[in-house]
Parts: structure tokens; C-alpha cells; sequence
């Protein structure tokens, strides 16, 4: 595994938790019935572009990454949703969240061994 | 939107959490699919005959209409309650890996599973309202 691979590794994974919150910031634009405003907005625009460049970083890093320790690692992704949630979204995080995550990261991982 | 999750019935609550977040997950899984059965019918081909494809197309038609039907998801639920039942595309992947693909089930799948059904169970005894 080379230093340049961990590198796109993160880069999938940073870029998995941003493109969500700006999904999520971008959705929040819409309002009463004007549903077109959480698609036609710059942060959904972003969003998608980060989302397609994950495809791209995921291709890099799975050049000498086998595919079951690629999918195990990348299920930080859920703490790095949740954490963002927090911190940039200000969305509630009880016991009850923290504890849902632990387990599905820890399924992820086990469903890849 | 968000008025619907305030109403106090269940059952509205119930068919919001399976059409908005399990959905999308189907629309995720059904790309997935597509993408595999692209890639068995191109195995050595060039670059253009992938994009030429068939079920590459459906792929990306799938994709599309996940990323649409997600968008709606996030109008109503919390980032942070929503994105983890995205885990369950395993479950839907891993069935039909093995009913269309004769793909193996392994124990470690099974495991996994059970630890993300887990997950998944106590994160939706809140139906997505007070977060």
C-alpha cells in the first residue's frame, strides 16, 4: 500500500463527508412546495462535484488497495457524516446515533473480512 | 416538507422512513447491479463500447435517480439520521450478488450484517422527528 494511495483513500473519504453536508445544506434551501431549490443551488452543485470526484479518487486508490480493505476503511465515512453533522450542521447527536455508527462501522468491517 | 415529520401519526412516519430512505438505497443497489452485468458483457472491450453499453446506461440512470430521490430525503430527515441507513445497500448487494451473480455468502458477511441490522434498529426506534 502506497503513501500516494492512503493519500486518495482520505481524499474518498473527506470528500464522501463534505459532498453530504453540502447535500444537506443544499437541501435546506428549498422551501414551502419549491422543491427545483434544493437541486438548483451552488451548495448541491458542489456536492455533486465532489461526489464525482470521489469516483475518481476511488480508482486511484484502489489501484494497490485490495477492494474488501478499501470498503472496510472507508466506512470512517459515517463518523466523519456524523461528526460534520454536528460541528457544521449543528444537528442534535445523542447516545442513540454514536451507538448506531460504532455498530454499522464495525458490520462494515466485519462484512469485508 | 418537514411538517409531515411534526404530524403525529405513525403510519405517515413509517411510509416517509421507507419511501425516502429505503428507497434510495434500492435505486443505489439496482445501479450497483447494472454496473456488474455492464462489466461481465464488456470484460475485454474498449472505452467506448463501456459507455455504449446497455446496462452501463441504466447504471448511471439509477444513479441519477438516487442522487434526485436523496435530495428529497435530506429536505426532510437530519444528515446524521438519514446517511447511516445507507449501510443497509450491503444487505440488498450481498442477496442479489447470490441470487443473480451465484456469489458466495460468507459468515463474515452474515456477522456484519447482523451488527449493521443492529445499528439500524436503534437509530430508527426514533422515527426521525426530535433530531
Amino acid at each position: 500500500m502506497s503513501p500516494s494511495s492512503i493519500f486518495y483513500l482520505v481524499l474518498v473519504i473527506a470528500s464522501t463527508g463534505f459532498s453530504q453536508t453540502f447535500l444537506k445544506i443544499g437541501a435546506n434551501q428549498a422551501y414551502k412546495n419549491k422543491f427545483v431549490l434544493a437541486y438548483l443551488n451552488p451548495y448541491t452543485l458542489i456536492a455533486y462535484i465532489l461526489y464525482l470526484l470521489v469516483t475518481v479518487f476511488t480508482v486511484y486508490a484502489l489501484k494497490d488497495i485490495p477492494l474488501k480493505l478499501f470498503y472496510s476503511t472507508t466506512s470512517l465515512k459515517f463518523v466523519l457524516v456524523l461528526l460534520l453533522s454536528k460541528i457544521v450542521l449543528r444537528e442534535k447527536i445523542d447516545s442513540r446515533k454514536i451507538i448506531a455508527v460504532g455498530l454499522i462501522c464495525l458490520g462494515v468491517i466485519i462484512f469485508n473480512i | 416538507m418537514k411538517w409531515l415529520l411534526n404530524q403525529e401519526r405513525f403510519e405517515t412516519k413509517l411510509i416517509l422512513l421507507f419511501g425516502l430512505i429505503i428507497f434510495p438505497v434500492f435505486l443505489q443497489a439496482a445501479s450497483g447491479i447494472c454496473g456488474k452485468y455492464a462489466a461481465i458483457e464488456v470484460k475485454d472491450a474498449s472505452l467506448f463500447v463501456a459507455v455504449t453499453n446497455g446496462f452501463y446506461f441504466l447504471s448511471l440512470i439509477f444513479l441519477i435517480l438516487q442522487a434526485i430521490a436523496w435530495q428529497l430525503t435530506l429536505i426532510i430527515y437530519p444528515l446524521s439520521y438519514a446517511y447511516p441507513f445507507t449501510s443497509l445497500v450491503n444487505f440488498v448487494i450481498l442477496i442479489f450478488s447470490a441470487i443473480l451473480f451465484q456469489e458466495q455468502i460468507t459468515l463474515y458477511n452474515v456477522l456484519g450484517l447482523i451488527l449493521i441490522s443492529f445499528g439500524i434498529l436503534i437509530l430508527s426506534r426514533n422515527l426521525g422527528e426530535d433530531t
